[in-house]
């Protein structure tokens, strides 16, 4: 899937600015990660490409495989195949992990899948992710530790098969172990559907070890400054966002 | 159809012939009931003898209720109602020592509901539960609900909690009233009517569900996440539910 952002601007329902201009192409099979300090719009851009409510699109598009979906609702784009794993993913109490996987997995399908194969799925990657079974039985996100709810935003990954993954502070709450298997989880995800396309926000260059990174993006005030490799990721980590290097080293981003 | 079936001690059903409709039932072997009624005008009286555990489970559709609960001492009961546009009367009298009762009241309301619950703690050491979760979908619900607890009873632990969610355009009210006239007891209580969380929605849609979907997810969260409901219990609230968000 090739996503196409260009010159993005965005608003607050009370009109404040926070794209601007952004522009970014991300084409089919490639791991684009984004960094910037707090505040500069990451978090905003994950909640506009899934076309949240809380955001108005002033200007720029948003092209899927060089068709605009700035007209399709969130749950369009996400049958779509966009997939957004959430910073700091909501709890549902009374509607199981279960029950809500399966329907969300027979909205993109055809033929409503079985409940014996869908189990086997399921069992398979919780065991992937080293969850326990009762996971299951219990109510979305509800009296999930940090690091639980990060890892029950992969498995939804998985039996979703989407092939636009944002992984919104994925890092964020979770311990190295923990790190560890969900990237090795998602790793595998693109081996085995090599034209998925990965956006990857972060604060820090850990995450970016662990997946087959092709970009590194540093934002800064709503727009991408600075382009470059892992090593760029590796710079930010050392000096930080305010030292005169980097702010020196910022270049023009087309 | 208006009906009671009576689950035993040994989990054996039977579905007994009594004039349910305006009636005293005080339990005995019984050990659940589940009660069902449309388009009714209902005056029930139960009674749980002294250190019995007993359910009442309760499906109103268009119904007016006039319910009394009598516990005795060390006597525990469970209440699970879905109730449909049903307005009513609830009361329940904790007459003996260390009675217990749970009261998990779910509805969805399409025209103007009236309800009124009061829990009168008599005996020390008494213990209530109230969860009513109401969602509008037309007209105004006014639920007025009293926690009520004299001078001489101490010791006791007295909670109320109500949400309406409005998704129309009436006015709505909760009365949460704790008359509590004692100082060695634990009381609580919530108070809520709003909308479903804009994050809740836009989370649930992200993941591929139409917004009807995700409305009734939420609602069925709602209403019955805190009931732990059995599995006939759950097909029948579940499907009325559907029905009604349906139409």
């Amino acid at each position: 899937m090739k996503i196409e952002i260009n010159n993005l601007t965005v608003v607050t329902k009370d009109k404040k600015e926070i794209l601007k201009d952004f522009s970014l192409t991300i084409k089919a099979g490639e791991v684009h990660a984004l960094m910037g300090p707090n505040g500069t719009g990451k978090s905003t851009l994950s909640k506009v490409l899934l076309g949240s409510p809380e955001y108005e699109v002033v200007k720029g598009d948003i092209l899927v495989d060089g068709k605009s979906i700035l007209k399709l609702s969130t749950d369009e784009r996400a049958k779509l195949g966009f997939f957004l794993s959430f910073q700091s993913p909501i709890s549902i109490e009374g509607v199981t992990n279960t029950e809500f996987l399966k329907t969300a997995i027979n909205t993109r399908r055809e033929e409503a899948i079985g409940l014996f194969p869908f189990m086997q799925e399921m069992r398979q990657a919780l065991k992937d992710l080293h969850m326990d079974e009762d996971m299951m039985l219990r109510s979305i996100n509800q009296d999930f530790s940090g690091g639980e709810r990060k890892k029950n935003e992969i498995l939804q990954m998985k039996l979703l098969q989407p092939s636009f993954i944002i992984l919104d502070e994925l890092d964020s709450g979770l311990d190295v172990d923990s790190l560890r298997i969900c990237c090795e989880n998602i790793a595998t995800y693109l081996k085995e559907h090599p034209k998925t396309s990965v956006l990857v926000i972060t604060h820090y260059p850990r995450i970016l070890e662990y997946l087959p990174l092709n970009y590194v993006h540093r934002m800064q005030a709503g727009r991408i400054v600075e382009t470059g490799d892992f090593s760029l990721a590796q710079k930010i980590e050392k000096e930080g966002y305010l030292s005169e290097n980097a702010i020196g080293g910022v270049v023009s981003h087309e | 159809m208006n009906k009671i079936i009576v689950t035993d001690s040994n989990e054996e059903n039977r579905i007994e012939k009594v004039p349910f409709l305006s009636s005293n039932y005080t339990f005995q072997d019984a050990k659940r009931l589940f009660l069902s009624f449309e388009k009714e005008k209902v005056n029930l009286d139960f009674s749980v003898p002294e250190e019995t555990d007993a359910e009442v489970i309760l499906f109103g559709e268009q119904s007016d209720l006039e319910i009394s609960y009598h516990l005795g001492k060390g006597s525990h009961l469970i209440v699970r109602c879905f109730a449909l546009s049903t307005k009513g009367t609830i009361a329940c009298y904790l007459e003996g020592e260390k009675a217990s009762f749970t009261y998990h009241y779910a509805a969805i309301n399409d025209c103007d509901v009236s309800l009124k619950t009061a829990v009168h703690h008599l005996a020390p050491h008494s213990i209530s539960n109230m969860y009513q979760h109401v969602v509008v979908l037309k007209g105004a619900t006014t639920l007025d609900v009293d926690g009520i607890v004299p001078k001489d009873i101490n010791a006791c632990v007295c909670n109320q909690d109500n949400k309406i969610i409005n998704l129309g355009t009436s006015d709505c009210t909760i009365l949460p009233n704790l008359r509590i006239d004692n100082y060695d007891v634990v009381a609580n209580h919530a108070a809520f009517i709003g909308k479903f969380s804009l994050d809740e929605l836009f989370y649930l849609m992200s993941r591929g569900l139409d917004q009807t979907t995700c409305y009734q997810l939420l609602i069925q969260s709602f209403l019955f996440g805190k009931m732990s409901l059995r599995e006939e219990e759950k097909q029948l609230f579940y499907s009325s539910m559907t029905k009604v968000m349906e139409v």
